[in-house]
Protein backbone atom coordinates (compact mmCIF):
# COMPACT_ATOMS: atom_id res chain seq x y z
CA UNK A 1 0.00 0.00 0.00
CA UNK A 2 2.75 2.54 1.30
CA UNK A 3 6.44 1.14 0.42
CA UNK A 4 7.28 2.72 3.49
CA UNK A 5 5.13 0.28 5.92
CA UNK A 6 5.44 -2.58 4.56
CA UNK A 7 3.48 -4.12 7.44
CA UNK A 8 0.51 -2.09 6.56
CA UNK A 9 -2.45 -3.10 4.15
CA UNK A 10 -5.28 -1.58 2.34
CA UNK A 11 -7.61 -3.45 5.21
CA UNK A 12 -6.40 -1.36 8.51
CA UNK A 13 -9.31 -0.03 10.54
CA UNK A 14 -10.51 2.91 9.58
CA UNK A 15 -10.58 5.95 11.05
CA UNK A 16 -14.24 6.88 12.47
CA UNK A 17 -14.04 10.83 12.74
CA UNK A 18 -16.41 12.59 15.24
CA UNK A 19 -16.89 16.36 16.31
CA UNK A 20 -13.80 16.43 18.82
CA UNK A 21 -10.99 14.70 15.92
CA UNK A 22 -12.15 16.01 12.85
CA UNK A 23 -9.75 18.78 13.39
CA UNK A 24 -6.68 16.51 14.19
CA UNK A 25 -7.20 14.08 11.21
CA UNK A 26 -7.59 17.43 9.01
CA UNK A 27 -4.58 18.88 9.90
CA UNK A 28 -2.58 15.36 9.60
CA UNK A 29 -4.21 15.52 6.02
CA UNK A 30 -2.76 19.05 5.71
CA UNK A 31 0.80 17.61 6.69
CA UNK A 32 1.23 18.85 10.27
CA UNK A 33 -0.22 17.88 13.53
CA UNK A 34 -2.61 19.90 15.88
CA UNK A 35 -3.63 18.98 20.01
CA UNK A 36 -5.97 20.76 22.02
CA UNK A 37 -5.01 23.68 24.39
CA UNK A 38 -7.51 24.63 27.46
CA UNK A 39 -8.16 28.38 26.74
CA UNK A 40 -8.50 29.09 30.84
CA UNK A 41 -5.68 26.88 32.28
CA UNK A 42 -3.31 26.43 29.28
CA UNK A 43 -3.58 22.43 29.84
CA UNK A 44 -2.16 20.68 27.05
CA UNK A 45 -4.27 17.56 25.34
CA UNK A 46 -4.64 14.57 23.05
CA UNK A 47 -6.48 12.40 22.44
CA UNK A 48 -8.88 15.37 21.78
CA UNK A 49 -11.31 15.56 25.06
CA UNK A 50 -14.71 17.24 25.32
CA UNK A 51 -13.68 19.33 27.94
CA UNK A 52 -10.83 20.24 30.39
CA UNK A 53 -10.36 17.34 33.56
CA UNK A 54 -8.46 20.20 35.00
CA UNK A 55 -10.85 23.60 35.15
CA UNK A 56 -13.27 21.83 33.89
CA UNK A 57 -13.66 24.43 30.85
CA UNK A 58 -16.34 22.83 28.21
CA UNK A 59 -16.22 23.83 24.87
CA UNK A 60 -13.27 26.35 24.61
CA UNK A 61 -10.29 23.59 23.78
CA UNK A 62 -8.45 25.34 21.34
CA UNK A 63 -6.24 23.51 18.38
CA UNK A 64 -2.68 24.16 18.43
CA UNK A 65 -0.28 23.53 16.29
CA UNK A 66 3.02 21.09 17.12
CA UNK A 67 6.34 21.07 16.29
CA UNK A 68 7.02 18.65 13.40
CA UNK A 69 9.91 16.59 15.76
CA UNK A 70 9.81 14.70 18.69
CA UNK A 71 11.59 11.86 20.64
CA UNK A 72 10.24 8.61 21.00
CA UNK A 73 8.89 8.17 24.71
CA UNK A 74 8.38 4.45 24.09
CA UNK A 75 7.80 1.63 21.73
CA UNK A 76 6.25 -2.04 21.09
CA UNK A 77 7.22 -4.22 17.77
CA UNK A 78 3.81 -6.49 17.86
CA UNK A 79 4.55 -10.35 16.84
CA UNK A 80 1.15 -11.50 16.06
CA UNK A 81 -1.73 -10.80 14.54
CA UNK A 82 -3.97 -8.49 16.51
CA UNK A 83 -5.46 -6.41 14.21
CA UNK A 84 -7.02 -6.67 10.79
CA UNK A 85 -4.44 -4.97 7.92
CA UNK A 86 -0.85 -5.08 9.98
CA UNK A 87 1.42 -8.22 9.18
CA UNK A 88 4.11 -8.47 11.93
CA UNK A 89 6.09 -8.08 13.00
CA UNK A 90 5.77 -4.05 12.50
CA UNK A 91 6.79 -1.39 15.53
CA UNK A 92 4.46 1.06 16.86
CA UNK A 93 5.64 4.10 18.59
CA UNK A 94 4.87 6.84 21.63
CA UNK A 95 6.12 10.48 20.38
CA UNK A 96 6.53 13.06 22.93
CA UNK A 97 6.47 16.05 20.47
CA UNK A 98 9.03 18.89 20.97
CA UNK A 99 6.04 21.32 21.27
CA UNK A 100 3.85 22.19 23.34
CA UNK A 101 4.54 20.14 26.03
CA UNK A 102 2.64 17.38 26.90
CA UNK A 103 1.75 16.34 23.31
CA UNK A 104 1.93 12.36 23.26
CA UNK A 105 0.69 10.67 20.00
CA UNK A 106 0.96 7.05 18.60
CA UNK A 107 2.09 6.50 15.54
CA UNK A 108 3.51 5.05 12.53
CA UNK A 109 7.04 4.78 12.63
CA UNK A 110 8.83 4.41 8.63
CA UNK A 111 12.29 3.40 7.93
CA UNK A 112 13.87 2.37 11.11
CA UNK A 113 15.14 -1.47 11.71
CA UNK A 114 13.81 -2.68 14.83
CA UNK A 115 16.94 -3.45 16.39
CA UNK A 116 17.77 0.91 16.71
CA UNK A 117 14.13 1.48 17.77
CA UNK A 118 14.64 2.81 21.11
CA UNK A 119 13.37 5.44 23.78
CA UNK A 120 15.08 9.47 23.31
CA UNK A 121 15.08 8.54 19.81
CA UNK A 122 14.45 11.84 17.98
CA UNK A 123 12.18 11.90 15.19
CA UNK A 124 10.36 13.94 12.79
CA UNK A 125 6.73 14.12 10.76
CA UNK A 126 7.29 13.11 7.41
CA UNK A 127 4.13 12.37 4.60
CA UNK A 128 0.79 10.95 6.52
CA UNK A 129 -0.04 7.24 5.06
CA UNK A 130 -3.14 7.46 2.93
CA UNK A 131 -5.23 4.69 4.25
CA UNK A 132 -9.59 4.50 4.09
CA UNK A 133 -10.47 6.31 6.83
CA UNK A 134 -7.86 9.01 7.15
CA UNK A 135 -4.65 9.90 6.34
CA UNK A 136 -2.61 8.66 9.23
CA UNK A 137 0.77 10.24 10.92
CA UNK A 138 4.03 8.99 10.11
CA UNK A 139 7.60 9.60 11.33
CA UNK A 140 10.65 8.89 10.78
CA UNK A 141 14.24 8.93 12.77
CA UNK A 142 15.90 12.25 12.45
CA UNK B 1 -30.77 -3.16 65.05
CA UNK B 2 -28.91 -5.73 62.62
CA UNK B 3 -25.61 -4.82 61.23
CA UNK B 4 -25.93 -4.42 57.88
CA UNK B 5 -22.14 -5.52 57.01
CA UNK B 6 -21.67 -8.09 54.63
CA UNK B 7 -19.66 -11.25 54.67
CA UNK B 8 -18.56 -14.10 51.91
CA UNK B 9 -20.78 -17.10 53.44
CA UNK B 10 -20.18 -19.66 49.96
CA UNK B 11 -18.13 -20.39 47.68
CA UNK B 12 -18.70 -22.25 44.20
CA UNK B 13 -15.57 -22.68 41.30
CA UNK B 14 -15.62 -25.22 38.50
CA UNK B 15 -12.56 -26.33 36.83
CA UNK B 16 -10.76 -24.28 34.04
CA UNK B 17 -10.85 -26.06 30.60
CA UNK B 18 -9.99 -24.45 27.29
CA UNK B 19 -11.09 -27.43 24.63
CA UNK B 20 -13.94 -28.99 26.95
CA UNK B 21 -17.02 -27.12 24.50
CA UNK B 22 -18.57 -25.61 27.97
CA UNK B 23 -20.27 -22.67 27.03
CA UNK B 24 -20.45 -19.98 29.90
CA UNK B 25 -23.59 -20.94 31.11
CA UNK B 26 -22.89 -23.94 31.89
CA UNK B 27 -19.98 -23.34 33.68
CA UNK B 28 -21.66 -20.61 35.45
CA UNK B 29 -24.87 -22.84 36.65
CA UNK B 30 -22.62 -25.35 37.71
CA UNK B 31 -20.36 -23.05 39.99
CA UNK B 32 -23.83 -20.98 41.19
CA UNK B 33 -25.52 -24.49 42.28
CA UNK B 34 -21.75 -25.41 44.27
CA UNK B 35 -21.84 -21.77 46.15
CA UNK B 36 -25.49 -22.34 47.10
CA UNK B 37 -24.64 -26.18 48.43
CA UNK B 38 -21.55 -24.46 49.93
CA UNK B 39 -23.50 -21.85 51.82
CA UNK B 40 -26.05 -24.15 52.55
CA UNK B 41 -29.39 -22.12 51.08
CA UNK B 42 -31.69 -22.94 48.60
CA UNK B 43 -31.78 -20.77 45.48
CA UNK B 44 -34.91 -19.48 46.51
CA UNK B 45 -33.71 -17.43 49.76
CA UNK B 46 -31.36 -15.44 47.03
CA UNK B 47 -32.90 -12.08 46.72
CA UNK B 48 -30.25 -10.49 44.70
CA UNK B 49 -27.66 -11.38 42.04
CA UNK B 50 -24.80 -9.81 40.41
CA UNK B 51 -22.64 -10.51 37.28
CA UNK B 52 -20.94 -9.27 34.43
CA UNK B 53 -22.01 -10.74 31.10
CA UNK B 54 -20.02 -9.20 28.89
CA UNK B 55 -16.79 -11.38 27.49
CA UNK B 56 -13.68 -9.27 27.66
CA UNK B 57 -11.73 -10.54 24.70
CA UNK B 58 -11.99 -7.83 21.52
CA UNK B 59 -13.08 -10.82 19.46
CA UNK B 60 -15.90 -12.12 21.46
CA UNK B 61 -19.19 -12.53 19.57
CA UNK B 62 -21.16 -11.36 22.89
CA UNK B 63 -23.62 -14.31 22.65
CA UNK B 64 -26.01 -14.34 26.29
CA UNK B 65 -25.30 -17.92 27.35
CA UNK B 66 -22.57 -19.20 24.97
CA UNK B 67 -19.70 -16.23 25.84
CA UNK B 68 -21.08 -14.78 28.54
CA UNK B 69 -24.53 -14.69 30.96
CA UNK B 70 -26.73 -11.96 31.89
CA UNK B 71 -28.17 -11.49 35.65
CA UNK B 72 -31.89 -12.25 33.50
CA UNK B 73 -29.98 -15.11 32.02
CA UNK B 74 -29.04 -16.24 35.36
CA UNK B 75 -31.96 -15.90 37.36
CA UNK B 76 -34.32 -17.62 34.31
CA UNK B 77 -31.99 -20.26 34.24
CA UNK B 78 -32.28 -20.59 38.36
CA UNK B 79 -35.48 -19.96 38.64
CA UNK B 80 -34.82 -16.81 40.99
CA UNK B 81 -38.12 -15.11 42.05
CA UNK B 82 -38.74 -12.30 44.39
CA UNK B 83 -34.75 -10.62 43.06
CA UNK B 84 -34.56 -7.14 44.87
CA UNK B 85 -31.21 -6.62 42.89
CA UNK B 86 -30.33 -8.01 39.65
CA UNK B 87 -26.96 -6.13 38.40
CA UNK B 88 -25.20 -6.37 35.25
CA UNK B 89 -21.75 -5.09 35.28
CA UNK B 90 -19.33 -4.26 32.27
CA UNK B 91 -16.26 -6.66 31.83
CA UNK B 92 -14.65 -3.43 33.12
CA UNK B 93 -15.55 -3.36 36.16
CA UNK B 94 -13.58 -6.70 36.85
CA UNK B 95 -14.77 -9.34 39.42
CA UNK B 96 -14.00 -6.82 42.66
CA UNK B 97 -16.87 -4.41 40.97
CA UNK B 98 -19.09 -7.47 41.21
CA UNK B 99 -18.25 -8.02 44.57
CA UNK B 100 -18.39 -4.39 45.45
CA UNK B 101 -22.11 -3.61 44.26
CA UNK B 102 -23.29 -6.95 46.43
CA UNK B 103 -21.96 -5.53 49.05
CA UNK B 104 -23.77 -2.08 48.42
CA UNK B 105 -26.94 -3.91 47.75
CA UNK B 106 -26.09 -5.80 51.18
CA UNK B 107 -25.27 -2.83 53.35
CA UNK B 108 -28.32 -0.79 51.50
CA UNK B 109 -30.32 -2.94 53.03
CA UNK B 110 -31.77 -3.50 49.83
CA UNK B 111 -30.80 -7.16 49.77
CA UNK B 112 -29.43 -9.82 52.23
CA UNK B 113 -28.24 -12.65 50.06
CA UNK B 114 -26.58 -11.93 46.67
CA UNK B 115 -25.45 -14.59 44.28
CA UNK B 116 -22.28 -12.96 42.55
CA UNK B 117 -20.73 -14.76 39.44
CA UNK B 118 -17.95 -14.52 36.93
CA UNK B 119 -18.05 -16.52 34.24
CA UNK B 120 -15.17 -17.00 31.21
CA UNK B 121 -15.46 -19.01 28.17
CA UNK B 122 -12.66 -19.67 25.38
CA UNK B 123 -13.38 -20.76 22.12
CA UNK B 124 -11.01 -23.10 20.03
CA UNK B 125 -12.42 -21.44 16.74
CA UNK B 126 -11.37 -17.98 17.42
CA UNK B 127 -8.28 -15.75 18.05
CA UNK B 128 -8.96 -14.41 21.38
CA UNK B 129 -7.18 -10.91 21.25
CA UNK B 130 -7.66 -10.66 17.72
CA UNK B 131 -9.79 -7.57 17.46
CA UNK B 132 -11.92 -7.93 14.00
CA UNK B 133 -13.08 -4.27 14.34
CA UNK B 134 -12.74 -2.41 11.05
CA UNK B 135 -12.97 0.93 12.06
CA UNK B 136 -11.84 2.77 14.72
CA UNK B 137 -14.37 5.51 16.66
CA UNK B 138 -13.96 7.23 19.89
CA UNK B 139 -10.59 6.67 21.67
CA UNK B 140 -9.85 4.19 19.36
CA UNK B 141 -9.05 6.09 16.64
CA UNK B 142 -5.56 6.72 18.26
CA UNK B 143 -4.46 3.20 18.38
CA UNK B 144 -6.47 1.03 16.38
CA UNK B 145 -5.25 2.43 12.47
CA UNK B 146 -1.65 1.83 13.94
CA UNK B 147 -1.89 -1.88 14.80
CA UNK B 148 -2.08 -1.10 18.57
CA UNK B 149 -4.78 -3.50 19.47
CA UNK B 150 -5.69 -5.24 22.87
CA UNK B 151 -3.71 -8.67 24.35
CA UNK B 152 -1.26 -6.60 25.64
CA UNK B 153 -0.22 -3.52 23.38
CA UNK B 154 -1.01 -0.27 25.93
CA UNK B 155 0.61 -2.87 28.87
CA UNK B 156 3.95 -3.49 26.46
CA UNK B 157 4.25 0.68 25.73
CA UNK B 158 4.18 1.03 29.84
CA UNK B 159 6.37 -1.46 30.45
CA UNK B 160 9.12 -0.77 28.16
CA UNK B 161 9.16 2.65 29.23
CA UNK B 162 9.01 1.02 32.99
CA UNK B 163 12.60 -1.17 32.05
CA UNK B 164 13.96 2.35 30.61
CA UNK B 165 13.09 4.36 33.66
CA UNK B 166 14.49 2.16 36.47
CA UNK B 167 17.39 0.62 34.49
CA UNK B 168 15.82 -2.48 34.36
CA UNK B 169 16.43 -5.68 32.15
CA UNK B 170 14.00 -7.94 31.15
CA UNK B 171 15.15 -10.78 33.12
CA UNK B 172 13.28 -8.48 35.93
CA UNK B 173 10.31 -9.71 35.34
CA UNK B 174 10.96 -13.80 36.18
CA UNK B 175 10.03 -13.61 39.13
CA UNK B 176 6.64 -12.62 38.50
CA UNK B 177 6.52 -15.66 36.52
CA UNK B 178 8.23 -17.46 38.91
CA UNK B 179 5.90 -16.76 41.39
CA UNK B 180 2.78 -17.44 39.39
CA UNK B 181 3.77 -20.62 38.53
CA UNK B 182 5.35 -21.85 42.16
CA UNK B 183 1.69 -20.92 43.38
CA UNK B 184 -0.08 -22.56 40.74
CA UNK B 185 1.76 -26.09 41.83
CA UNK B 186 -0.26 -26.02 44.62
CA UNK B 187 -3.63 -25.23 43.44
CA UNK B 188 -5.39 -28.53 41.83
CA UNK B 189 -7.62 -25.83 39.87
CA UNK B 190 -4.89 -23.81 37.76
CA UNK B 191 -4.72 -24.64 34.54
CA UNK B 192 -0.68 -24.96 35.24
CA UNK B 193 -1.24 -28.01 37.81
CA UNK B 194 1.53 -30.32 37.82
CA UNK B 195 3.73 -28.36 34.90
CA UNK B 196 7.25 -27.09 35.44
CA UNK B 197 7.65 -24.11 36.68
CA UNK B 198 9.74 -22.31 33.83
CA UNK B 199 13.16 -21.68 34.00
CA UNK B 200 14.17 -17.81 33.62
CA UNK B 201 16.05 -18.96 31.07
CA UNK B 202 12.57 -20.42 29.41
CA UNK B 203 11.21 -17.34 30.39
CA UNK B 204 13.31 -15.47 28.24
CA UNK B 205 13.40 -17.43 25.77
CA UNK B 206 9.57 -17.25 25.20
CA UNK B 207 8.44 -15.68 21.81
CA UNK B 208 6.77 -11.91 22.32
CA UNK B 209 3.60 -10.53 22.01
CA UNK B 210 4.43 -6.91 21.86
CA UNK B 211 7.33 -6.65 23.20
CA UNK B 212 8.96 -6.72 25.76
CA UNK B 213 5.52 -8.68 26.79
CA UNK B 214 6.34 -12.54 26.27
CA UNK B 215 3.20 -15.32 25.45
CA UNK B 216 4.21 -16.59 29.56
CA UNK B 217 3.31 -12.40 30.61
CA UNK B 218 -0.17 -13.19 29.17
CA UNK B 219 -2.79 -15.34 31.47
CA UNK B 220 -4.16 -17.98 29.08
CA UNK B 221 -7.83 -17.96 28.27
CA UNK B 222 -10.00 -20.84 29.87
CA UNK B 223 -13.40 -21.43 29.94
CA UNK B 224 -14.73 -21.49 33.62
CA UNK B 225 -16.73 -20.13 36.65
CA UNK B 226 -16.78 -18.77 40.11
CA UNK B 227 -19.43 -18.24 41.93
CA UNK B 228 -19.84 -16.68 45.82
CA UNK B 229 -22.91 -16.17 47.69
CA UNK B 230 -22.38 -13.11 50.05
CA UNK B 231 -24.44 -12.36 52.69
CA UNK B 232 -25.64 -9.77 55.44
CA UNK B 233 -23.29 -10.49 58.48
CA UNK B 234 -25.59 -11.82 60.78
CA UNK B 235 -27.09 -14.25 58.08
CA UNK B 236 -23.82 -15.87 57.00
CA UNK B 237 -22.71 -16.18 60.71
CA UNK B 238 -25.31 -18.99 60.34
CA UNK B 239 -23.99 -21.07 57.44
CA UNK B 240 -21.78 -24.06 57.60
CA UNK B 241 -18.36 -22.30 56.39
CA UNK B 242 -16.73 -19.23 58.94
CA UNK B 243 -17.50 -16.09 56.85
CA UNK B 244 -14.87 -14.06 55.04
CA UNK B 245 -16.26 -10.78 56.37
CA UNK B 246 -15.75 -7.90 54.01
CA UNK B 247 -14.32 -4.96 55.94
CA UNK B 248 -13.82 -2.36 53.29
CA UNK B 249 -13.36 -1.45 49.45
CA UNK B 250 -10.61 1.24 48.37
CA UNK B 251 -11.05 2.52 44.63
CA UNK B 252 -7.63 2.65 42.97
CA UNK B 253 -8.16 6.70 42.38
CA UNK B 254 -7.87 7.07 46.10
CA UNK B 255 -4.18 7.91 45.94
CA UNK B 256 -3.69 9.00 49.93
CA UNK B 257 -2.27 5.82 51.58
CA UNK B 258 -3.96 7.25 54.76
CA UNK B 259 -7.65 7.25 53.33
CA UNK B 260 -7.13 4.02 51.48
CA UNK B 261 -5.82 2.24 54.85
CA UNK B 262 -9.17 3.93 56.22
CA UNK B 263 -11.14 2.58 53.99
CA UNK B 264 -10.08 -0.91 53.54
CA UNK B 265 -10.10 -0.95 57.41
CA UNK B 266 -6.05 -1.73 57.67
CA UNK B 267 -2.74 -0.71 56.73
CA UNK B 268 -1.16 -2.74 53.83
CA UNK B 269 1.34 -3.80 56.74
CA UNK B 270 -1.08 -5.61 58.47
CA UNK B 271 -2.45 -7.50 55.28
CA UNK B 272 -1.10 -11.08 55.72
CA UNK B 273 -2.00 -12.20 52.12
CA UNK B 274 -2.28 -10.44 48.84
CA UNK B 275 -3.88 -11.15 45.89
CA UNK B 276 -3.23 -9.05 43.38
CA UNK B 277 -4.63 -9.18 39.60
CA UNK B 278 -1.99 -10.38 37.11
CA UNK B 279 -4.06 -10.35 33.77
CA UNK B 280 -0.54 -9.14 32.49
CA UNK B 281 2.23 -10.09 35.03
CA UNK B 282 3.56 -6.58 34.79
CA UNK B 283 0.14 -5.01 36.07
CA UNK B 284 1.59 -7.06 39.57
CA UNK B 285 4.58 -4.89 39.81
CA UNK B 286 2.60 -1.53 39.66
CA UNK B 287 0.34 -3.13 42.31
CA UNK B 288 2.70 -3.95 44.80
CA UNK B 289 4.19 -0.29 44.47
CA UNK B 290 0.36 0.73 44.18
CA UNK B 291 -0.62 -0.92 47.95
CA UNK B 292 2.65 1.26 49.40
CA UNK B 293 4.14 -2.43 49.76
CA UNK B 294 7.26 -0.60 47.84
CA UNK B 295 8.70 2.55 45.99
CA UNK B 296 7.92 2.89 42.62
CA UNK B 297 10.19 1.11 40.68
CA UNK B 298 11.11 -1.42 43.18
CA UNK B 299 8.23 -3.31 42.52
CA UNK B 300 9.62 -6.52 40.56
CA UNK B 301 12.92 -6.66 43.43
CA UNK B 302 10.08 -6.97 46.01
CA UNK B 303 8.34 -9.75 44.70
CA UNK B 304 11.98 -11.24 43.99
CA UNK B 305 12.63 -10.54 47.71
CA UNK B 306 9.39 -12.66 48.76
CA UNK B 307 10.65 -15.81 46.79
CA UNK B 308 13.99 -15.18 48.35
CA UNK B 309 12.49 -15.02 51.85
CA UNK B 310 10.76 -18.20 51.28
CA UNK B 311 7.31 -16.28 51.20
CA UNK B 312 6.17 -17.77 48.02
CA UNK B 313 2.19 -18.08 49.37
CA UNK B 314 2.58 -14.21 50.40
CA UNK B 315 1.09 -12.85 47.00
CA UNK B 316 -1.33 -14.80 44.73
CA UNK B 317 -0.78 -18.16 46.71
CA UNK B 318 -3.46 -19.54 44.08
CA UNK B 319 -0.80 -18.47 41.05
CA UNK B 320 -2.54 -15.58 40.05
CA UNK B 321 -4.03 -15.06 36.35
CA UNK B 322 -1.09 -15.92 35.28
CA UNK B 323 -0.50 -19.29 37.13
CA UNK B 324 -3.97 -20.29 37.38
CA UNK B 325 -5.93 -19.25 33.58
CA UNK B 326 -7.46 -15.95 32.87
CA UNK B 327 -10.66 -15.57 35.46
CA UNK B 328 -10.34 -11.76 35.55
CA UNK B 329 -9.77 -11.35 39.03
CA UNK B 330 -12.53 -13.61 40.33
CA UNK B 331 -9.82 -16.36 40.95
CA UNK B 332 -8.02 -13.56 42.76
CA UNK B 333 -11.00 -13.17 45.35
CA UNK B 334 -11.61 -16.97 45.73
CA UNK B 335 -8.95 -16.88 46.77
CA UNK B 336 -8.90 -13.98 49.35
CA UNK B 337 -11.97 -15.87 50.73
CA UNK B 338 -10.24 -18.84 51.07
CA UNK B 339 -7.40 -17.61 52.78
CA UNK B 340 -9.61 -16.72 55.85
CA UNK B 341 -11.75 -19.54 55.15
CA UNK B 342 -10.45 -22.73 53.40
CA UNK B 343 -12.85 -25.39 51.48
CA UNK B 344 -11.63 -29.49 51.33
CA UNK B 345 -11.29 -28.54 47.68
CA UNK B 346 -8.61 -25.87 48.35
CA UNK B 347 -7.22 -27.40 51.43
CA UNK B 348 -4.34 -24.47 52.07
CA UNK B 349 -2.06 -24.78 54.53
CA UNK B 350 -1.96 -21.24 56.39
CA UNK B 351 -5.05 -19.20 57.31
CA UNK B 352 -4.99 -15.95 57.59
CA UNK B 353 -7.02 -13.27 59.54
CA UNK B 354 -6.56 -10.51 57.55
CA UNK B 355 -6.41 -10.97 53.32
CA UNK B 356 -6.54 -8.28 50.75
CA UNK B 357 -7.25 -8.64 46.83
CA UNK B 358 -6.45 -5.70 44.66
CA UNK B 359 -7.98 -5.98 40.96
CA UNK B 360 -7.31 -3.48 38.61
CA UNK B 361 -5.02 -1.99 35.48
CA UNK B 362 -3.10 1.17 36.90
CA UNK B 363 -5.57 3.93 38.25
CA UNK B 364 -9.03 1.93 37.42
CA UNK B 365 -10.00 -0.82 39.88
CA UNK B 366 -10.14 -1.24 43.42
CA UNK B 367 -8.74 -3.46 46.57
CA UNK B 368 -11.33 -5.15 48.98
CA UNK B 369 -10.25 -6.23 52.65
CA UNK B 370 -11.61 -9.71 54.20
CA UNK B 371 -10.90 -10.92 57.68
CA UNK B 372 -11.65 -13.67 59.49
CA UNK B 373 -13.77 -11.29 61.96
CA UNK B 374 -16.37 -8.69 62.03
CA UNK B 375 -14.72 -5.09 61.04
Amino acid sequence: MDPRLPWLHSDSPEVLADSSSRPFWQAVADGHLVVQRCDRCSGVYFPPRPMCPACLNHGNLVWEGTSRTGTVYSFTIAHYEMVPGFTPPYPIVSIDLDAPVGARLIAHLEGTNVADLHIGMRVELTAPVMTKGAPCPVFRAL
Amino acid sequence: MVRRAAAVMGVGATELTRHSQLTAADVALAASLAALEDAGIPAADLDGYVGCPEAPNPSAAHTDGVDGVSARFMAEALGLRELNTLIDLPQSALAIGLLNAACMAIQSGQATRVLVVRAMYHDDSIAYSFDPRRHAGGQDQFSLPFGLGKGGGIQALWWQRYLQDYSLGEDALYPVIENARRNAVGNPRSYWAGKDVPTQDAYLRAPYVYSPIRVLDCDIPVTGAVAFVVAREDIAKGGPNPPAYVHGFANRQVSSTEKRSRLLGASAAEVESWQLYDGFSVLMVDSVERMGLCPSGEGTAYIKDVLDEGRVGFINSFGGSIGEGRMHGAGHLLEAVLSISPRSWRNRSERVSLAAADIGMWDHGAAVLLGSNPR
